[in-house]
């Protein structure tokens, strides 16, 4: 009994405390008003108020009759204020609308002339790298009436009057080209502007109107929508190919040894120097390793400070490499400039970027959303910097750093990525309606593989089916390349059309004539329930199977040669595995290839192999984007190499679509072995060779088959 | 109130038992007790009513009682706006400091009446609707501080939404005068129709210094890439505007010049974009633009993101409705890699006490070329794994590890001993499955990483009677789930299944102590949107003897509770993630007439 009063006399004080704190809770607010006000005080305010909403009627903030008097001059558009005055937007104000002529982009598309080297001109090889890109790519043209870009033939990429590279009286001879009308529609590239000691961003030359495709442009100068921020590359920055990025493993936890890693130079004084002398700082020679030298430059004894003694010791205690590729994070400070190399290493190391460079127009930041790949720091939070970098979770490390892996492939590891990537952000612009999305350009397989001229609505590509959260069309269309002459019912490509019809996902067939003789009476063709459309291949060259056919109204193409015997079953089956992987080669025919050491040069084998690397498109089922990026995109050479030889085109085709999805084919089982003669064995293994030359995407070789 | 509310209802059975006397003084304390409840309860529901009442009698709040200031003719203009503005040149971020929560704290300044020294208005409305909804929208939002001293962003309360009923001179010098102003900087203004004849500029025209300028109808040159933001106002079709913040993907831009074409560009559009389109743009408008409140909390949030950059909504965060699920289809682990073969692979065996079969499960396992560690979980709290002597000598490092308490989710621990990516999860009593076969899996699982590649497959079905999902374990065309009695896949998974799996199912599959592996599907296909894959035919999998079918699943009540594990997980996870396919994995050469000596995987159980 005593017990339970006990209780009950703490329950009710507990209540009456409870109670007590209600109504203290309440009157919080009511008491705040005077009593807290004073407290705070800043003559003749009220701050430490509480904002609260006024009740009442209040007026609205605008009355609609006033926007629609008849006052001619108010309804001028803004582009009318601007031609009206339009020096104002010139130079350093330029925009799209005000310094480049989109009509010359009208009548031939977005075309690119390059104009004449000179005899005489130096040129860097990082410059001659770029010209070759432009002029090797699809955009190029050599007329310069088709043009809508120009880009000089005289280097312009190092600008500091102190290099050797520097080229001099460059502003007399650009004033002197034959197009430049005062550099509307040029482009000019830049990698280093402005000199010891204020490093301004003056080229030494009159740009006009021109772009600039610069690496290092501050947020000051870069004009948003016209100019083009590029990354710092090194002389050694491969033209074409790339590395690719070094990252293998996905360990969990992400953690590497180091956290944040940096090694560079001090610059004791003068512009750009206040945060790398502050790195010291940070340093804690664990897991955070920020190493700075004085060691530059020739009288480098003369300026040292107290410090750097200490700083070069530790500086040569570790090795950069190590320190790169064993880091999770890796420091970006800025040097003389706002870009320095570390940016593109630390992409390709997949070592997250922490960027510390104020008012630095990051690369290709118009189309790349870097808060997914790097970190973006403030050079005046740098004390800041360990604690928001170790807070960072596990999941978006791991995120980050496969978002550097792939950008890193994607716009930076060769000088052509750098150079497609700013002609395709101009030709974005020039077309606009027909422009890349912000997810075209930030996953994969990104912008340069996805085309906007093919289609701008995401679903009508192979690669963002799961992130849209839609199924390709549950059809196909079967494509059959047909070479020889109808001569009797029996032959296998009537029996192939008859069983491919069948398959209840067969939407249409359309029939490839590339052979010599004219075409069949329709009457000869097998009847089916479904549309047989027969098409006299353009100039009965083997490419023409691979043509974007408008007839073709399904994502998937199942591709045949008429000599193909495959069941209905068969084909089904193909079809359903392709939903699961829409972005690759399924089909039955698998190759691999191999490299032949003796000859020191790749082979291809249709033996039998416990391995593949290829599917060829004999039997195969793939997406319809494919035939417009084997059309559009592979360079002219190569497709007509293959149209000479009549062969490999299927070779070519497993080429492309394992170097933009970066992922091998998929074999699925037949029972019945699909079957080449020996000769075509022999002829692929002479261009399987040639191919293999034109790049080295090394296709994943897969084990199992499905 | 959840303490008080026990005590209540313990109260009257104890009461009968006491002394009148105390019964009367209890039971005043109670009423008293209770009225205050019933008071506070009140209180709390009309907030409102209490506030303005509050306000009305002793604040009597009106626009019209705001302290009057008057400026004086010579009181100082700020500069015009600073075109050369960036974060990092006008604004303090040191203001803004660190904080764990990385949210920016902004501070609103009390309603005055600016007026000249003649008494007129510096503004012809004054607090405009809008405004005062845009504020209190604010003021009610977590950005919101009352402390200026701790404020990073300042707003005026002087309403400049619309130029044209300001004086602009006189609206500057108010501007200038307010106490933080310190040239403008870390001030915003909502200003939503700038301009005013001749030039009809396109950015508010009052001097403002550094102010961040959150405006409408910015033109390109104008606009200071990010430093302000372009926020929406009704007006014209024009080519220079700059649009609002990140909204491609829900509008078309033509330039001006290119109208007459308008029609035939808007033909172009794909008709499965042009949805696409409408629904971004109808979701846009709800979430960012719909009214003042969205509008000014989408600002706090663009600049809070360029303040924490780190810590900033992604692209997508902005751009995808949350309430569509299949955006959660974001791996963290999304390139194409295939991780190299040498690191292996990573056995972890739970048992309980089944030690002769656990014995011969290593004995098996450890012959397959890439096992590069196993790792025995033991579950049994109440014995002690053998002594070491009595474990198999096997060529890879062995460690028990010893869980304190019988969980089944103990196997999906990431555990410090599993040093590679990959995993391979077995149950004590799969004995059957060869090194061929083990190692062809761990094979496949390096070709689909992000994938849970298994021997055992499963299915889910909806039943059309009883209106729910049912477990699958016959003999079927399709493939959903792949057990992890016998599955290798990442170890990012096993982290997490231990740090993200949602309480919900982690409690279930503990009570039920059942679905461990059900939930591990779930969970993999609902982050990847991807199907698991089933190596190689085999149906049997624990003694020679047992039927094709595991004796365990043929159970007729673990079927149903299996069922009831899906229809739970479908109902949390608020959609069915797993995805059905019709394949299955072999060795290339499988059943091909080829000498066995020369397969790389001969040894392939049918059954």
């Amino acid at each position: 009994m005593q017990a339970k009063k006990r209780y009950l006399t703490l329950f009710s004080a507990g209540a009456c405390l409870i109670l007590v704190f209600c109504f203290g809770g309440i009157q919080v607010p009511l008491a705040r008003g005077p009593g807290r006000r004073d407290d705070r005080g800043v003559a003749g305010h009220r701050p430490g108020a509480r904002w609260r909403h006024f009740p009442g009627s209040l007026q609205p903030f605008r009355r609609w009759e006033q926007d629609w008097s008849d006052d001619p001059d108010e309804h001028a558009s803004p582009r009318g204020n601007r031609d009206a005055n339009s020096g104002l937007y010139g130079g350093k104000r330029c925009r799209m609308d005000s310094c480049f002529n989109f009509t010359l982009c009208e009548k031939n598309g977005f075309k690119v002339y390059v104009y004449p080297q000179q005899k005489g001109e130096k040129m860097s090889e990082s410059y001659q790298n770029i010209l070759s890109s432009i002029e090797g790519s699809m955009f190029y043209t050599p007329d310069p009436g088709q043009a809508c870009l120009f880009v000089l033939s005289l280097d312009t990429l190092d600008r500091d009057q102190l290099s050797p590279q520097y080229v001099h009286n460059l502003k007399a001879k650009v004033q002197s080209l034959h197009q430049w009308n005062g550099g509307r529609n040029h482009i000019i590239f830049n990698l280093y502007s402005g000199t010891w000691p204020d490093y301004t961003e003056d080229l030494g030359l009159d740009i006009g109107l021109a772009m600039l495709a610069k690496a290092s442009i501050s947020t000051e100068n870069f004009r948003p929508g016209f100019d083009v921020s590029i990354p710092l590359f090194s002389k050694e920055h491969p033209r074409t190919g790339g590395e690719r990025g070094y990252l293998k493993h996905n360990t969990i936890p992400p953690y590497r040894k180091y956290v944040l890693v940096f090694k560079g130079k001090r610059y004791l004084t003068g512009i750009g120097s206040d945060t790398r002398n502050a790195l010291y700082h940070v340093h804690n020679s664990e897991d955070v390793v920020l190493l700075t030298t004085c060691k530059h430059g020739k009288d480098w004894q003369k300026h040292k400070d107290a410090r750097c003694d200490r700083d070069n010791a530790e500086y040569d205690k570790y090795d950069y490499r190590e320190m790169l590729y064993n880091s999770t994070f890796c420091l970006v400070p800025r040097g003389r400039r706002l870009g320095s190399f570390r940016f593109l290493e630390a992409l390709q190391a997949a070592c997250v970027p922490v960027m510390l460079s104020n008012g630095w127009e990051l690369p290709f930041s118009e189309i790349i959303d870097w808060n997914t790949a790097a970190v973006i720091g403030d050079e005046r939070l740098l004390l800041q910097i360990p604690s928001t970098v170790r807070s960072i979770h596990q999941d978006k490390i791991l995120s980050l750093r496969h978002q550097t892996q792939f950008l890193w492939e994607a716009y930076f590891n060769s000088v052509e990525k750098i150079v497609l990537t700013t002609l395709e952000i101009i030709q974005d612009r020039v077309l606009r309606h027909t422009s890349r999305s912000n997810l075209m350009w930030n996953s994969l397989p990104g912008g340069l593989f996805t085309l906007p001229q093919y289609s701008t609505y995401l679903g009508d590509f192979p690669f963002y089916y799961a992130k849209l959260g839609v199924k390709p069309y549950t059809k196909f269309t079967a494509i059959v390349h047909v070479v020889s002459p109808l001569v009797s019912q029996s032959q296998p490509v009537m029996k192939l059309l008859v069983a491919v019809a069948k398959s209840q996902y067969c939407a249409q067939v359309i029939v490839v004539w590339n052979c010599d003789k004219p075409l069949p009476a329709k009457h000869r063709w097998p009847v089916t329930s479904v549309p047989v459309i027969v098409i006299e291949g353009e100039n009965k060259v083997i490419s023409s199977r691979f043509l974007p056919y408008d007839t073709i109204p399904t994502d998937a193409v199942l591709s045949l040669d008429e000599d193909t015997v495959l069941s209905t079953t068969e084909v089904d089956f193909a079809f359903t595995v392709w939903l699961s992987f829409p972005d690759r080669i399924v089909g039955y025919p698998a190759r691999s290839h191999f490299w032949d050491g003796s000859k020191e040069r790749w082979g291809y084998t249709s033996k039998w192999t416990n391995d593949y690397s290829m599917v060829l498109t004999g039997a195969a089922i793939y997406h319809k984007y494919y035939h417009y990026l084997y059309t559009t995109y592979l360079p002219a050479s190569l497709k007509s190499m293959v149209d000479q030889m009549s062969n490999c085109e299927d070779i070519l085709m497993n080429f492309l679509v394992s170097s933009v999805s970066k992922l091998p084919p998929i074999k699925v089982t037949q029972k019945k072995q699909y079957k080449e003669t020996m000769m075509g064995q022999v002829r692929q293994n002479i261009c399987a060779a040639t191919l293999v030359d034109y790049t080295l995407c090394l296709l994943g070789i897969i084990g199992g088959t499905i | 109130m959840y303490a008080s509310g026990k005590y209540s209802s313990r109260g009257p059975a104890l009461i009968p038992r006491m002394k009148t006397k105390h019964r009367i003084y209890y039971i005043t304390l109670f009423s008293v007790v209770l009225l205050g409840l019933i008071a506070t309860g009140m209180f709390q529901f009309w907030p409102h009513s209490i506030e303005s009442a509050a306000d009305w009698t002793l604040d009597k709040r009106s626009v019209h009682d705001a302290p009057l200031v008057r400026l004086s003719v010579s009181s100082l203009i700020p500069e015009r706006g600073d075109l050369s503005c960036r974060m990092h040149t006008c604004f303090d971020v040191y203001r803004c400091g660190y904080n764990p929560k990385n949210r920016i704290k902004v501070y609103i300044y009390p309603l005055q009446k600016f007026v000249d020294e003649l008494g007129v208005p510096i503004s012809s409305t004054g607090l405009s609707r809008e405004y005062n909804d845009l504020l209190s929208a604010i003021s009610d939002s977590d950005f919101y501080t009352d402390d200026v001293t701790r404020a990073c962003l300042f707003i005026p309360s002087i309403d400049v939404l619309n130029q044209n009923s300001l004086r602009i001179r006189e609206t500057a010098q108010a501007l200038a005068m307010l106490p933080r102003w310190d040239k403008g900087m870390n001030h915003l203004l909502f200003n939503m129709l700038p301009g005013g004849p001749p030039d009809y500029n396109t950015a508010l025209d009052v001097p403002r210094d550094r102010v961040l300028l959150a405006g409408g109808g910015f033109s390109t040159w104008t606009y200071r890439q990010g430093y302000d933001v372009s926020i929406p106002v009704y007006s014209p079709l024009s080519a220079d505007v700059e649009l609002p913040e990140r909204q491609p993907g829900a509008s078309v831009v033509i330039p001006e010049e290119k109208l007459s074409e308008m029609y035939t560009i808007l033909k172009s559009i794909p008709h499965r974009q042009v949805e696409e389109m409408q629904r971004q743009a109808h979701w846009f408008w709800e979430a960012y633009f719909s009214s003042m409140k969205a509008i000014g909390l989408t600002t706090l949030q663009i600049i809070n993101d360029r303040i924490y950059p780190y810590a900033a909504r992604t692209y997508e965060q902005w751009n995808n409705p949350p309430v569509v699920k299949w955006s959660s289809v974001n791996s963290p682990l999304f390139l194409p890699l295939i991780p190299p073969r040498a690191p292996g692979f990573t056995a972890v065996v739970l048992t309980y006490d089944r030690v002769e079969s656990l014995f011969r499960v290593i004995t098996e396992i450890s012959k397959v070329p890439s096992l590069a560690k196993l790792l025995v979980v033991w579950n049994n709290q109440n014995k002690s794994p053998p002594e070491e002597s009595l474990w198999p000598k096997i060529g890879v490092p062995l460690k028990v590890v010893r869980t304190k308490e019988n969980k089944l989710s103990n196997r999906f621990f990431p555990y410090d001993e599993i040093e590679t990516e990959a995993v391979l999860a077995i149950d004590d009593d799969i004995i059957m499955l060869t090194s061929d076969e083990l190692q062809f899996g761990y094979e496949v699982w390096r070709e689909f990483p992000d994938r849970l590649v298994g021997y055992p497959g499963r299915l889910h079905l909806w039943d059309h009677e009883m209106g729910k999902w049912k477990y699958e374990s016959e003999w079927t065309n399709e493939v959903s789930m792949v057990l992890t009695g016998a599955a290798f896949y990442h170890k990012y998974f096993s982290y997490v299944y231990t740090y993200k799996m949602p309480l919900d199912i982690k409690n279930w599959e503990y009570t039920h102590m059942n679905c461990e592996d059900i939930a591990m599907n779930f969970l993999v296909a609902n982050i990847t949107g991807k199907a698991p894959i089933k190596v190689t035919p085999r149906k049997k999998f624990k003694c020679p003897e047992c039927t094709a079918i595991d004796g365990l699943s043929l159970d007729q009540t673990h079927m149903v509770e299996r069922s009831e594990c899906i229809n739970k997980f479908a109902s949390v996870f608020g959609t069915m993630p797993l995805k059905v396919v019709e394949h299955r994995a072999d060795p290339v050469l499988y059943k091909d007439d080829f000498p066995e000596k020369l397969k790389s995987f001969p040894n392939i159980g049918s059954l």
